[in-house]
């Protein structure tokens, strides 16, 4: 399989992260800009309704400190999901221990029209959302990365910190529940 | 609809929407789907998932970059993790030396200024030097013409102390007579000596000395430099 974000963004992304090094501010402005809008939208897909934003810094600020760690056999932008995803969890962790919210693990998240309302520009949109939202969490991060950003199997389990073949058998289970939903 | 047995073409379905399968791959993939139903339904549901998108949020990026932190390379100490995971301190001699340089030569002249004041050899009025001639880029060293090399720069003071030899520091006021065509100003060459010859630490301690003094005058110097008066040839 052909990864052509890695082909023709991973030389790019590596270019800049050297130029940002080199104290090339600009370079990281190009970063930002070209990475920004997916870690929105992987936030939102996310279940993160509010403070999206600052998510995104978050995430940023976090990579932009540890590039050294950066391997470049992964490409930026999974690096990016990565963090991001880490962060969403902590902060829901942190939202469960203050009494804000209940964490659901593994087990189907709970669907609420007024957890969708807003988050989706037409109804098409919104029956295929509250389809996804009906999937575990796992199923409905792995089917959110396979089918809406293009991610590969190892890409996708280097982000949720699986296996492939376990990533493999998320997605198609994934499939069939929102298939099934649809077909109701 | 039962879904296709063929989990290897399923699994390519997604890259086919993609646009990330090879030639070949894309090619099987294609041959698959104009003969079973099943695929071509699923890869219809994926194109529409796909294009589903949560509303637009605005991410300002410029407060984003504005946030970021600044590279490790742009700082005057860097932290290095060793092997050994011992973290080893290196002064960025590149670029530091010269700014430590600038900032040991404004710290001198500070003293040096308060020191006439105190002591009453001073230009009677508010003690002040300016320092000529900034220094230079770091990888063309100090290029201004009054400059050395890496350690030293020569002073210009305010204050007309050149016209004063009195108990002054003997070298200002050599360097003051030598100065030809100059017997009205007053300069004086002061010198720090070589910074190469300074350990990083040293460095790193002088940098954070620095850092800490207020900029009040002193007669006393707040960096344990030597400070040499030279002549205007350069020797000490």
């Amino acid at each position: 399989m052909i990864e052509p974000e890695k082909e023709k963004q991973e030389p790019l992304d590596r270019e800049l992260i050297e130029r940002w090094r080199n104290g090339d501010q600009r370079a990281a402005a190009e970063i930002v800009g070209r990475h920004s809008s997916a870690l929105a939208r992987f936030a939102m897909r996310l279940g993160q309704k509010d403070e999206v934003e600052e998510i995104v810094q978050d995430t940023f600020v976090r990579a932009f400190s540890a590039l050294d760690g950066f391997r470049a056999e992964s490409s930026l932008r999974t690096w990016l999901f990565t963090i991001e995803r880490r962060l969403v969890i902590d902060k829901r962790r942190r939202l469960a221990r203050q009494g804000n919210m209940v964490e659901v693990e593994d087990q189907h998240a709970v669907t609420s029209h007024d957890a969708l309302d807003g988050l989706m520009a037409d109804e098409v949109s919104d029956q295929v959302a509250r389809a996804i939202a009906g999937l575990s969490r796992m199923q409905r991060e792995v089917f959110t990365l396979r089918v809406q950003e293009g991610r590969s199997y190892r890409q996708i389990a280097e982000i949720l910190d699986t296996s492939e073949g376990a990533a493999r058998v998320h997605y198609h289970n994934a499939i069939r529940a929102v298939k099934e939903y649809l077909d109701d | 609809m039962t879904d296709c047995d063929n989990s290897e073409i399923r699994d390519m379905l997604p890259d086919l929407v993609f646009g990330t399968l090879s030639a070949a791959d894309a090619s099987t993939v294609r041959l698959h789907l104009r003969a079973c139903e099943s695929c071509s339904d699923e890869i219809e549901l994926l194109r529409v998932v796909k294009s589903v998108r949560p509303r637009a949020v605005a991410i300002d990026t410029a407060k984003i970059v504005a946030a970021l932190p600044k590279p490790a390379s742009q700082s005057p100490l860097r932290l290095v993790k060793g092997r050994s995971d011992e973290v080893v301190t290196t002064a960025f001699r590149g670029q530091g030396l010269w700014k430590i340089a600038a900032a040991v030569m404004i710290a001198a002249v500070g003293s040096w200024a308060g020191f006439q004041y105190l002591t009453g050899t001073g230009g009677g009025t508010s003690a002040s030097a300016t320092v000529a001639t900034a220094v230079g880029t770091p990888d063309r060293g100090l290029s201004s013409p009054n400059t050395r090399d890496s350690g030293e720069m020569v002073i210009a003071s305010s204050n007309g102390l050149g016209d004063r030899s009195g108990a002054a520091s003997d070298g200002a006021a050599q360097a003051g007579r030598s100065n030809t065509g100059r017997t009205n100003s007053s300069m004086a060459a002061l010198a720090v000596g070589d910074l190469s010859l300074y350990t990083d630490a040293d460095l790193a301690r002088m940098l954070d000395r620095l850092e800490k003094w207020d900029g009040a005058t002193s007669a006393q110097s707040p960096v344990s430099v030597p400070i040499l008066p030279v002549t205007e040839r350069g020797s000490l």
